[in-house]
This record gives structure tokens, C-alpha cells and sequence, in this order.
């Protein structure tokens, strides 16, 4: 019974295998020892990844929607229709309004800086917004809209300025407003959504800590063993970081699925403000949600190896 | 790399030069030098609390000294760097008192575990293990769980586990403390036979027939003092 000290290169890589595939058993073992913890812990961290996750997917999306809207040369202008006389029939009523906004539209073509006006009927915009939404039934709140569109977005502040002082007109939106309320709302979601991930990243790898506590724990006579006879350190380490890192695997494959409805969802509602949605957020989110779950499990492993573990 | 155990007789198998061990303000171990030679046989005696188990933890790196060398063959135990503290102990064989064995698990899996978690190949395992076994005459209950054996045989088990990697030097801490008298002489029959193969072998204990029966070296401990080395010794108060 002695030791063969001369091993050669394929030896060496024959024990490093069976070593590897040692330490996949043992961390199998600590999973089946586990018990329904393993439950807790990858529902609980699922959960925060959802959350992340889903900020994340936001975020994007919003961020896609502020580059599409930014780069955009065109202003909506929001104009009240005539009041509505009843000296006057219906039909007449709407020419009217026809009138007005033919008016307008010539008043505008007429700015050098503008090139196009294309006017949406508050009807058409009542119409697309009931197709997707399930509005109640009330009377159709939106202005007509007329769609500016200007030779160069230089001027695109100035043209701005001019058309909020015509006659009927209530509201001008343009990219620099929107883009500026996206931010502010990107920035609300951004710290709701990082408070939130980091408060539960922390319960989760309190969580998974205790439990590979416990496991060493259990395991104490087991580890004093593999000590004495000269087992090193990173085999008795391992398996209880595989541990972690398999319970943030599992949490990320279960998370994809209410992250998907969560895209999904994205996609519709900025299609409706005609921004194309984040081209493929989900590969990027799926990234980091596995980089944040390999952190927290494989971070709540060594905060308990490290301060429970004597090896 | 592979640690430097001595081959010949010439150097020192273990040496303690002038070492001292404090733990907080209690002394356990005052200025302790002695020499254990390549194949000797030592008792190590004293009273509890004499300091015996810490001259073993000291061996073995459980404990590092607070003043003086502990040398196992070249090695300065204490200068050891951590991550080949393992390796040293792949070269020794350590049997404890309370068996230490892995309970639900065969004679064989308590003998195995180890060589597993090595690397080392089924086939050499199986030729390993059943060799420790035929050494220490548990072939046939390889296959008992240790609540199914003795305690006599759960020793026996411990130390097949501790010989299966051909150590050059067996440490025992109270290996029979747990054992009655005819047991215990078997224990120590066994520890014996395995000294004949060339294997240095260093027993703490405070079993006195036991060690006036075997008349081998006895370094004798108190109040952390060596106070006798006597070869063939017996145990003294």
C-alpha cells in the first residue's frame, strides 16, 4: 500500500475527472440532504430575479423607446375641436372642426422649417385606442392631432414654440418633452427596481447562508474526517458552492417564464406608442439575472463557508 | 510536490525542539524536546490535561506552536504553508478515540471515502481497501455498517481507513480509550503488526497494563512537561 508518485499526464487527468465528478455527487447530496429548503430557496430567489428581471426588461424597452422617440423630427400638436353649437346640425358641427383643422394645417405648411403635416382625426385616435384597449364606453376625450414633421431637429424647438401660440391649439409634445419624462420615469423604475432586487438579493443569500449552515452542520464529522485524512480544502468548499450556483440556475430557468409574459406585455404597449421594442432584451436580462443568481448563490455559500466552515 | 519524509533511519521521523504551546493563559505544553526515530513505536502517557493530545494536534497542524519547532522528517510543521497542509496529512495515519467512522456507510465506504474524494481509480481503490482490511482482519464484514460491528471492530475500521494510504507514520489518540481491556490489547496487537511493516507509530495514552504489557518506548507527560523517555519504559505516576 504505497503511493504512486509517478503519475503521468493522463493519470493526472483520469484523477482530476474523478475528482470533478466526486464533488458533482457530493453536491448532489447536499441538495438531497437539503430537503425542501432547496424549494424555498430557488422560489425565493426566482422571485427576485422576476422582479429584477422584469425592471430590467422595462428599463430597456424604455431606454429603446427614448432613442427612437430622441432621434425622431417630429412634433404633435393637440387641437381642440369648436365647441359644438346646437344652432348648428351635427354635420355642419363637423365641418366646422374640418375647417379649422384644414385651416391649421395650411398655417403650418406655410413655416419654412416645416416639411410634412399629417393629421390624426381624435375619431382614428379613439378608434385605435379602443381596438387595443378596453376603454369604457364614454365619449371620446382626445383632441385631433396634427403630426409635424421638420426639415432638421435643430429647428425642431423653435417650430415647437410657434405652434403652441396658434389659435386651437392646447398641447405640443415633441421628442425633448417626451424624452425628458421617459428619463424621469426610467430613473423612478431604475431605483424602485434596484431597491427592491438588492433588499431581496440580501434576504435570499441570508436564506441560502443558513442553509448551507445547517449543511455543514450535518456534515461536521464528515468534513473533520476529510481534514484529518489529508482531503483538500477547495473538495470539502466546492460542493456547497456548486450548491448555491445550482439554486441560481434553477431560480434563472424558472424566472424566464414570467419574464417572457413580461416582454411580451413590453412589446405591446410600445408598439402602441409606435417605438419599436428592445430588439432582444431578453438574451441581455437572462445574462444578468444569471451573473445577480450566481452571485447571491454562490455568495451565500461563502459567506457560510467562510464563517462556519473551518477547514 | 511530494514532502520529505526521511527513507533512513538517520534523520528523525518526528522531532520536537524546545516547544511550547499556550492556549490564552493556560500552558499546555512547556518547552518539550524529544526525537521519534524512522519505525520506532512510542506510547505517548500522561494524565488528562497532561498535554499528550496536543503534542498530536501539533503533528498534524491542528495546532501550531507557540514557541519552538515541531519537524515531521524535513518538514517544520508550523513553516508549512497552508494548502499542502493536506498532503502532510495524506502521509500520516490518524486513529481517534471515538472512531470517527461515517455512520449508514459499509466498513469499506468508511475505508474508501477518502481515496474517492482523491481521485483514485475504482480498480486501485478495491486493491487498496481490501488490503487495509486483510491488514486489520475485517475482509469478511466489509460490507457491515459500523452500528452493525463492535467497537473493537469500528477501531479496527478506523484504522484500516487510516492505513490505506500507505502513511510512514500512524498517530493514535487514545485509540482504546473506548475499548475493554481484551479489546484493547488486540487494538494495540494490531498496531503493532502494522509497526513491523516500517510504519512509525505514536500512541497517546493513559492506559497503564496496556503499556507495561507492550514494554516499548514511553515518553511520559505532566503539567505539559516531559518528565521521563525511557525505551522499553513503563507507565510512571
Amino acid at each position: 500500500m504505497t503511493n504512486n508518485p509517478l503519475l503521468s499526464s493522463a493519470d493526472l487527468l483520469a484523477t482530476e475527472c474523478r475528482v470533478a465528478v466526486r464533488l458533482l455527487i457530493e453536491t448532489v447530496k447536499g441538495l438531497r440532504r437539503s430537503g425542501w429548503m432547496n424549494a424555498v430557496i430557488i422560489v425565493t430567489l426566482a422571485s427576485i430575479l422576476t422582479i429584477f428581471g422584469s425592471f430590467a426588461v422595462i428599463i430597456l424597452n424604455l431606454q429603446q423607446l427614448i432613442r427612437s422617440v430622441g432621434a425622431g423630427v417630429e412634433i404633435s400638436v393637440y387641437v381642440d375641436p369648436p365647441k359644438y353649437s346646437p344652432m348648428f346640425t351635427t354635420s355642419e358641427n363637423q365641418g366646422r372642426e374640418t375647417r379649422q383643422l384644414k385651416q391649421l394645417e395650411a398655417q403650418i405648411l406655410k413655416l419654412p422649417a416645416v416639411q410634412d403635416v399629417h393629421l390624426e382625426s381624435r375619431q382614428a385616435s379613439w378608434a385605435s385606442m379602443r381596438n387595443q384597449y378596453d376603454a369604457i364606453d364614454i365619449d371620446n376625450p382626445l383632441p385631433n392631432t396634427l403630426h409635424v414633421k421638420v426639415i432638421d431637429q435643430a429647428l425642431i424647438d423653435a417650430t415647437a414654440e410657434t405652434l403652441e401660440r396658434m389659435p386651437g391649439v392646447v398641447k405640443v409634445n415633441y421628442a425633448k418633452t417626451v424624452v425628458n419624462k421617459l428619463k424621469d420615469v426610467t430613473r423612478i423604475v431604475t431605483g424602485v427596481g434596484g431597491s427592491l432586487t438588492l433588499i431581496l438579493a440580501i434576504l435570499t443569500m441570508f436564506i441560502i447562508s443558513n442553509t448551507i449552515h445547517l449543511l455543514i452542520e450535518a456534515r461536521t464529522r464528515e468534513i473533520e474526517i476529510l481534514r484529518m485524512m489529508g482531503v483538500g480544502n477547495w473538495y470539502i468548499r466546492l460542493p456547497f458552492f456548486f450548491q448555491g450556483g445550482a439554486y441560481g440556475f434553477c431560480a434563472v430557468m424558472i424566472a424566464l417564464l414570467p419574464l417572457s409574459v413580461v416582454q411580451h406585455y413590453c412589446g405591446q404597449l410600445f408598439g402602441y406608442f409606435q417605438a419599436e421594442s428592445a430588439s432582444s432584451p431578453l438574451t441581455l436580462v437572462t445574462t444578468l439575472m444569471l451573473l445577480v443568481s450566481l452571485g447571491v448563490g454562490v455568495g451565500g455559500a461563502a459567506v457560510s463557508t467562510h464563517r462556519f466552515l473551518k477547514v | 510536490m511530494a514532502l520529505p519524509f526521511p527513507q533512513s533511519s538517520s534523520l528523525p521521523m518526528i522531532r520536537f525542539d524546545n516547544v511550547t504551546k499556550l492556549y490564552g493563559s493556560h500552558l499546555a505544553l512547556n518547552q518539550v524536546s524529544f526525537d521519534i526515530a524512522l519505525g520506532e513505536f512510542v506510547f505517548l502517557v500522561g494524565a488528562s490535561g497532561a498535554g499528550k493530545s496536543t503534542i498530536l494536534k501539533l503533528l498534524y497542524r491542528e495546532e501550531t506552536a507557540t514557541s519552538g519547532q515541531v519537524y515531521v522528517g524535513r518538514i517544520d510543521v508550523a513553516a508549512l504553508p497552508s494548502h499542502q497542509v493536506p498532503k502532510l496529512r495524506r502521509r500520516m495515519g490518524i486513529v481517534f478515540q471515538d472512531f470517527k467512522l461515517l455512520p449508514g456507510q459499509s466498513a469499506y465506504d468508511n475505508v474508501a471515502y477518502v481515496l474517492r474524494a482523491l481521485g483514485i481509480s475504482t480498480q486501485e481503490i478495491a486493491r487498496r481497501v481490501e488490503g487495509a482490511l486483510k491488514v486489520v482482519g475485517l475482509i469478511d464484514k466489509a460490507e457491515a455498517c459500523p452500528e452493525e460491528l463492535s467497537g473493537g471492530e469500528q477501531q479496527r475500521v478506523g484504522i484500516a481507513r487510516a492505513i490505506v494510504n500507505g502513511p510512514s507514520l500512524l498517530i493514535a489518540d487514545e485509540p482504546t480509550g473506548n475499548l475493554d481491556p481484551e479489546t484493547s490489547l488486540d487494538i494495540m496487537y494490531l498496531l503493532e503488526q502494522i509497526n513491523r511493516r516500517g510504519t512509525t507509530v505514536l500512541i497517546s495514552t493513559h492506559d497503564r497494563p496496556l503499556v507495561d504489557r507492550l514494554a516499548k518506548r514511553v515518553i511520559t507527560l505532566r503539567n505539559g512537561q516531559l518528565v521521563q523517555d525511557v525505551a522499553q519504559g513503563s507507565y510512571q505516576n
